[in-house]
Parts: C-alpha cells; sequence; structure tokens
C-alpha cells in the first residue's frame, strides 16, 4: 500500500486512478488511510463478497482475508492486468506506473522478490491466532 | 463459480462502501481512466 502511496503521482499522471480493498471495517480502514496518509479511497468488503466472488478468499487467516493482489481495470472493465501476489514475490508500483505511462498491454511486468523480515513473521504469527 | 479474471477477459461489476460510507461501483471507478485495484490482507 506504501509503495503505491509513493508512485500515486506518477499513476495518477498516466490518468488513472486507485483504489485499495479489503475485508476490514471502515474505522479500521479509515485509521490505516490516516497512518499510511493513503490519497486513494479504500472499500470495506465484511460479508467476503466481493473477494469470494473473485477467487482471491485466503480462508487460513482470520475468518477469511483477501489474497493481496493487484488488477489494472479499463473503462468497460476490461482486464489489463490482474496478479496475486506470492509469498515472496509481489508487484512493484513502479511496473504499474510504467505499464499505465506506456499504454500498453500489461504483458510482462516484472516481479521484484522480498525476504520475509523478522516482523513480517510475528505479524505472520499473530494474524494467525487473531480472532475477529 | 468464483473465479479470478484474468488479463483480456470483463471483470465483473461490484458495488462496496468506501470509509464515508458512500456506495462505490466498479464500473464508476474505472470510467475516466484505467483504475489499479488493489486487494490487501488487511489491518494488524
Amino acid at each position: 500500500m506504501a509503495d503505491y502511496r509513493d508512485h500515486y503521482s506518477q499513476i495518477r499522471a498516466a490518468g488513472a486512478n486507485v483504489t485499495a480493498v479489503s475485508v476490514d471495517t471502515a474505522e479500521q480502514s479509515e485509521a490505516l488511510r490516516a497512518q499510511l496518509s493513503l490519497p486513494f479511497p479504500i472499500l470495506s468488503d465484511r460479508e467476503r463478497r466481493v473477494i469470494r466472488e473473485w477467487d482471491l478468499l485466503n480462508l487460513r487467516e482470520r475468518g477469511g482475508i483477501a489474497k493481496p493482489s493487484v488488477f489494472v481495470i479499463d473503462p468497460g472493465l476490461l482486464v489489463r492486468y490482474a496478479a496475486i501476489d506470492t509469498v515472496a514475490s509481489r508487484v512493484p508500483a513502479a511496473e504499474i506506473a510504467s505499464v499505465l505511462r506506456a499504454g500498453r498491454d500489461a504483458g510482462q511486468i516484472r516481479r521484484k522478490t522480498y525476504l520475509p523480515l523478522p516482523a513480517d513473521w510475528m505479524r505472520a504469527i499473530r494474524n494467525y491466532f487473531r480472532k475477529d | 463459480m468464483p473465479k479470478v479474471p484474468r488479463q483480456g477477459e470483463t471483470a465483473p461489476d461490484f458495488c462496496l462502501a468506501d470509509t464515508t460510507g458512500t456506495e462505490r461501483h466498479l464500473s464508476e471507478l474505472a470510467s475516466d481512466g484505467p483504475l489499479v485495484l488493489l486487494f490487501y490482507r488487511g489491518w494488524w
């Protein structure tokens, strides 16, 4: 999310918008928006309705959360790009920004590999035992 | 059947509330240019 915040002006300059979705409440999402100074809206899918329909529901963690994923949706709802993150590989916002700038098909986006840090493991463990 | 929308396909429209309680349609969010749609894990 912070990565997309940092590239937000580039994405906007390319004529695109950004929106995020999670299973959090509006209050939790607003707190996160404030904490990270996110300049884009966050939508709440409390009932996991869209996340289920889009087959992005990860049932292994706290009642089901969204699998981290990135889509580029063109007007008319044509999907230009779709990617689901893996544990160690993510789609960098800079890559999305360059695809938007070029106005081209997002054929080959280079993913970035991340090594989990101790803090990531702690978060994963906390998450695993969390109930809500 | 749940299905991840793939490149070249048409995404199903949806309607969800933002943090102000306003209902937002995907079709409206992606109407005046491409939309980068991020699904994320949520608060922890």
